[in-house]
């Protein structure tokens, strides 16, 4: 009897622990490594490019809790993102890499890339859901059915009040 | 009430080890299902990714791909390095499959060649080489066996696959289970290997009969 109640006790709790949380949760992928976050854009970085970034810092980010500000200074270590307009391999449109982790999860230097045929096909919205959802990725947002991080979405160009209130319970 | 006093210590036992184990358990579920196409000892950079086409169900993946294949990959080696504005290249991994039946399209050879994302080369100070590992992929290795979907680079001719949905590994009547957390995959990662040839079978019908259109890229 005490042998098939530490079984079953055990599995259950083994089967607790290997299920994910139940609660929605599209965050904690690789976190900012604090909340002032600063960019800078490549010098290849287009007009166009640097106005759809800035119009997602300016509406989706800059309401969060966290500090964005641009910097003029190209130094790899100590901008959180440096963005760049760039050919990438088929078939992605944008990619978010982290080139500094600090700790397991947290990273301190970030490369945002647009691919270049891709971005000079697309529109106003599609490049602006595309700045918002790479730039997401900077501060710990994973793919998820909500605001711009929908995978695979290209007309939804704001965080939306799910992934912002992450943002805020973390910086 | 006397027995679960009894018993108590060793039910929290019981609990404590069953949360390590299944600590544990999880930490190796979610490495990636595929680790064999990656360069022993390299360094890595963890990337997430946009993709240009996003799909709902498999149909609508079949119809707006290329080519569909089933098929073995042989060899992954590297390939050539985009031009770029910035300090960083891309270089591209090319990987070999030999096809033992093509669900759509037509191949000329049985063997084919799949551009796929592998390492930055970044010239800034301190950073050099590193493989791309992007999140919510699945990479393929030597001697997997799969059905992959694929697209054709308008320009270039060469092929990729269709996005991070569209490799589906086969491994000992199943398909393979990946971390992958996209809902299509993850229906399609519960059938079997007959199972999902039937599911193939089926969107090919809708495709060929026009109820199904090819995706535009967004």
């Amino acid at each position: 009897m005490a042998a098939v109640a530490f079984v079953c006790a055990m599995m259950a709790t083994f089967v607790l622990a290997t299920t994910p949380s139940g609660r929605a949760n599209n965050f904690g992928a690789y976190f900012a490594d604090n909340g002032s976050h600063s960019r800078y854009y490549d010098a290849g970085f287009t007009a166009g490019a640097r106005a759809a970034t800035n119009w997602t810092i300016d509406y989706s980010y800059q309401p969060t809790d966290m500090y964005w500000y641009y910097t003029t200074t190209g130094i790899h270590s100590s901008n959180d993102i440096w963005y760049t307009v760039d050919p990438l391999p088929d078939p992605l449109a944008g990619l978010a890499d982290c080139r500094a982790l600090q700790d397991p999860d947290e990273c301190e230097h970030w490369h945002v890339t647009y691919d270049e045929p891709w971005w000079i096909g697309a529109g106003d919205v599609a490049r602006r859901s595309l700045a918002c959802h790479e730039t997401g990725h900077t501060v710990g947002l994973k793919h998820g059915p909500y605001g711009c991080m929908e995978s695979g979405q290209f007309w939804n160009q704001y965080l939306g009040t799910h992934n912002r209130d992450h943002i805020n319970s973390r910086y | 009430m006397p027995f679960v006093s009894r018993r108590l210590p060793l039910v929290v036992l019981a609990v404590v080890l069953g949360t390590l184990v299944g600590l544990v358990a999880r930490s190796v579920i979610s490495q990636p299902a595929a680790m064999g196409g990656r360069e022993p000892g390299a360094h890595q950079v963890n990337a997430h990714a946009s993709w240009k086409f996003h799909f709902d169900t498999s149909a609508a993946m079949l119809a707006t791909a290329d080519l569909a294949v089933e098929g073995t990959v042989t060899s992954i080696s590297r390939g050539r390095i985009l031009p770029g504005n910035s300090e960083v290249k891309q270089q591209l991994k090319e990987i070999r499959i030999t096809t033992t039946k093509v669900w759509k399209g037509a191949l000329e050879e049985e063997s084919l060649v799949v551009e796929d994302a592998g390492w930055e080369i970044s010239s800034a100070p301190g950073e050099g080489e590193m493989e791309l590992v992007i999140a919510d992929t699945v990479q393929p290795a030597p001697g997997d066996h799969g059905i992959f979907f694929l697209r054709r680079n308008q320009g270039t001719g060469r092929l990729s696959f269709i996005n991070n949905q569209g490799v589906f590994l086969l491994r000992g009547g199943q398909v393979m289970d990946t971390p992958r957390s996209d809902p299509l995959v993850q229906r399609i990662e519960r059938l079997s290997e007959p199972g999902i040839r039937q599911q193939l079978r089926g969107d090919l019908r809708l495709v060929k009969a026009g109820a199904v259109l090819p995706k535009r890229p967004a």
